[in-house]
């Protein structure tokens, strides 16, 4: 049962379905058994994305990613402000960062979203285990009740694991083992190439999907320098990403931040902040079409570190998640 | 997580297109007119076949609902055609509970549906005629879950705004979208 359904009004609206799913008539069976013919029986095209209204003409400057790769920092100096600009600068003073190594890849952020006040997650990832300390429950908790800050006593350190068993991979879109992570190609081409193939069918288009994958590996994955600078230019290669120029974050750092725009398409409008000095993407906000901050996570800290905090027994016992409601 | 492209992956297809061909369908039939669904439909289910094999398997009902979405809103004969999300008139179903009130209700819904925008009638009627989940619906839009979570609980305090209002004053033009949904679907149901 979906819980969703449990309201009343959504209840309500259920009944006026003006077109609920019945079994299909003998006739409609007929046709779709054609179609199901036709469909396997005729030639399989390479995977497509559905018709949709193409961004690439809004942006008559959008380069391409041979182009991109070949522009070395000393170039940014002519070329104009623009976003491609801001990321392939991002992309080479990343990879200029020294290389570390440790157990476990450590993530501060403070998040933020209607439904909660500002709260805290911390994640230590290594090769065998993801360790979270989210405050996300009591935040929204705290939210519902009114009040100005969280109860500690309702936040837990545990482990994560998916479904399976196995601990999460990395990325939005696109799953990205820690081994994946280390053997992704670094040239940009082939990074792109790797990813377009390895992304699900989003169904909203291959820029949105890309943009969405590298965003979300360049804000909590151990990604090497040199990866770091072929994912920033990956996402310069995305067309209609847009400058929006030098401002301050959550966390009163200066930084450079750029919009990718998908509300035309009904999606949501993304604005990175990233330092360009040193390759670190420090905010992500996710808006609504309207304007509405859906989300906003800001990196605090980050680095490797040896060791992760001992695990807490869940608030709800030992079978069940913290997250759930007790 | 992606399904197995080998031996089988055929008849997989095939059965996941018979137990999804049609809430497809029906997704579409709320979007577009009758016959333009069966078409959409067709188009749905070949974009699959092409990307069978790549798509989770757990996915793939969100991912068809997507593709839907997506054609809809970007062939030419959606634009031309199409129209906003509409409520089933009183007559299109059986009557089960007390008449009158039930009439009552089903207006004062269908006024403030009528007054709710195309981006909330979407995000609500995933949920209560498509029965997707927070992350399925998510899936659909393209969004976070958590952004998908905000999206219904404004939808959803927009709509008990309306329907708490005690006199529900329509806005210019909320009647007509009433009179246009009653007209289509006195339309569809001689078809």
């Amino acid at each position: 049962m979906n819980r969703l359904m449990n309201d009343p009004v959504l209840k309500q609206l259920a009944e006026l379905d003006p077109a609920p799913v019945r079994p299909l008539t003998r006739t409609q069976e007929l046709r779709a058994d054609a179609l199901l013919h036709r469909i396997m029986t005729g030639p399989r095209r390479p995977a497509r994305a559905p018709r949709q209204a193409s961004r690439i003409g809004r942006r008559a400057a959008a380069a391409g990613l041979t182009v991109l790769a070949a522009i070395g920092a000393t170039v940014f100096a002519t070329m104009p402000a623009s976003a491609e600009r801001v990321l392939l600068e991002a992309a080479e003073n990343a990879a200029r960062q020294p290389a570390v190594t440790s157990e476990y890849w450590y993530v501060r952020s403070q998040v933020k979203d209607p439904q909660t006040i500002p709260y805290q997650r911390e994640i230590w990832r290594s090769k065998e285990r993801s360790v979270l300390r989210d405050e996300q429950s009591a935040a929204f908790r705290a939210a519902q009740e009114g009040k100005e800050a969280l109860d500690p006593e309702l936040v837990r350190v545990e482990e994560i694991t998916n479904q399976d068993g196995v601990v999460p991979p990395f990325g939005d879109g696109v799953s990205v083992t820690w081994e994946q992570l280390e053997r992704l190609p670094t040239d940009p081409v082939r990074l792109k190439q790797w990813l377009t193939d390895n992304l699900p069918e989003s169904g909203h288009g291959k820029d949105w999907a890309l943009w969405e994958a590298t965003a979300s590996l360049l804000q909590e994955s151990p990604a090497s320098p040199e990866l770091r600078r072929a994912l920033w230019e990956v996402a310069a290669s995305i067309p209609g990403i847009e400058l929006l120029g030098k401002t301050t974050d959550s966390a009163s750092r200066t930084v450079t931040a750029v919009e990718a725009d998908f509300s035309d398409q009904g999606l949501e409008r993304f604005v990175l902040m990233l330092n360009p000095g040193d390759g670190t993407l420090l905010e992500t906000r996710i808006f609504d079409a309207d304007g509405t901050l859906l989300y906003r996570a800001t990196v605090l800290e980050w680095g490797p570190q040896n060791t992760a905090p001992e695990l807490e027994e869940p608030l709800c016992g030992t079978a069940t998640s913290s997250h759930a409601s007790c | 997580m992606r399904p197995d492209p080998g031996s089988g992956s055929d008849a997989a297809f095939s059965e996941m297109f018979r137990a999804t061909y049609p809430a497809v369908l029906a997704f579409l039939a709320r979007r577009v007119d009758p016959h333009d669904a069966e078409d959409l439909a067709a188009e749905v289910f070949a974009i699959a076949w092409d990307g069978w094999g790549r798509i989770p398997l757990d996915e793939m009902r969100p991912w068809l609902f997507g593709v839907a979405r997506t054609l809809t809103a970007s062939s030419r004969r959606s634009r031309d055609r199409h129209r906003r999300l509409e409520l089933r008139v009183e007559n299109d179903r059986p009557v089960e509970r007390d008449e009158t009130s039930l009439t009552d209700t089903t207006l004062d819904l269908r006024r403030a549906w009528a007054r709710l925008s195309a981006t909330d009638q979407e995000v609500l009627s995933l949920v209560a005629w498509d029965g997707m989940t927070g992350r399925e619906a998510a899936q659909v839009l393209g969004c976070t879950r958590a952004a998908f979570s905000i999206r219904l609980t404004r939808a959803r305090r927009r709509l008990k705004r309306l329907l708490d209002a005690k006199e529900a004053v329509l806005e210019p033009g909320s009647e007509a979208v009433i009179r246009h949904s009653t007209s289509v679907l006195a339309e569809r149901s001689k078809s």
